[in-house]
């Protein structure tokens, strides 16, 4: 040793690392719908409620956290965490993300509300 | 049973340095502009004894660290979202270690991508959700930064510090 520089081996690894880090991303980004609606707020694994992002409001979550909708993007404004980690994260709107907070164990995350479970994505068709 | 003094008078040193490097870096909670990514200065102590030394007193830094900066700024649940992700990494570390001719640049790497993946892991056992797996890309390449980084520092170090 002595010098610091990488092994053809420890290139090739990290190579791989990246390259699965950089699939996974792709494979996520071809899921997702074009646009997010709105959003659902998951707390401790159960769905706590699912808010339109076209409509400005402010969500209080329990008593841990406070989330608002402005301008069709959602943000966390308040929570009673030490971190405030979830504040930190800035806001999302129909591009879609996520927010978590994990002291108080609550996602928010972008929801499409145009593909329901069991339905084919077309609600109704109007002649 | 005969005690190394020395020995455990610089694991007393390094536990006191792993657990400043765990308090500076809570001061800073938003690092290349992902919140919740730390540089892992920690790993950087617990790497350097684990190059030294053995997995036995790496693995007694690590707690001390966890436990010291848990209870003084965590909860429960911090301390254990920590150790599963230093008990992985170590364990990646040490196989790397002793299995493969990789520098501490490469162990690291291996090191920071587990970390990253261990505490995800828990996160998502614990919020009961695989939705997190969002963040699993973000986690890995951070993982590789950072590793890159305290790989190269540990290195430097060891360089430096002859006992």
């Amino acid at each position: 040793m002595g010098v610091n520089v990488l092994k053809k081996k420890e290139v090739l690894f990290i190579c791989i690392i990246l390259l699965i880090a950089g699939v996974w991303w792709g494979v996520q980004q071809m899921q997702k719908p074009e646009s997010y609606k709105s959003v659902t707020i998951i707390v401790k694994g159960e769905v706590f409620g699912t808010y339109s992002l076209e409509e400005d409001q402010g969500i209080e979550i329990n008593d841990t956290n406070i989330a608002e909708i402005k301008d069709g993007q959602i943000s966390m404004i308040s929570a009673n965490c030490p971190d405030h980690l979830c504040i930190y994260q800035g806001a999302f709107g129909e591009r879609g993300g996520m927010i978590v907070c994990l002291p108080n164990e609550v996602i928010i995350r972008g929801e499409d509300m145009t593909a329901e479970p069991g339905d084919d994505g077309i609600d109704a068709v109007v002649r | 049973m005969k005690v190394d003094n020395k020995k455990l008078a610089f694991l007393g040193i390094v536990s006191a340095v792993a657990i400043i490097f765990g308090y500076v870096e809570s001061l800073v909670p938003v690092f290349m502009g992902i919140p919740g990514v730390k540089l892992g200065l920690a790993n950087l102590a617990v790497l350097f004894v684990l190059h030294r030394y053995t997995l036995k007193e790496a693995a007694a830094v690590s707690l001390i660290r966890i436990l010291v900066i848990g209870f003084m700024f965590g909860n429960m649940m911090s301390i254990i979202y920590s150790i599963a992700g230093a008990a992985l990494s170590m364990i990646v570390m040490k196989l790397m270690l002793m299995k493969t001719d990789f520098s501490l640049l490469g162990v690291s790497v291996a090191g920071g991508v587990t970390h990253n993946i261990g505490q995800l892991l828990i996160y998502m056992c614990i919020m009961e959700t695989t939705s997190l797996s969002y963040y699993a890309p973000v986690l890995i390449v951070s993982g590789v930064a950072t590793g890159l980084v305290i790989g190269y520092l540990t290195q430097e170090t060891s360089k430096r510090i002859h006992l």
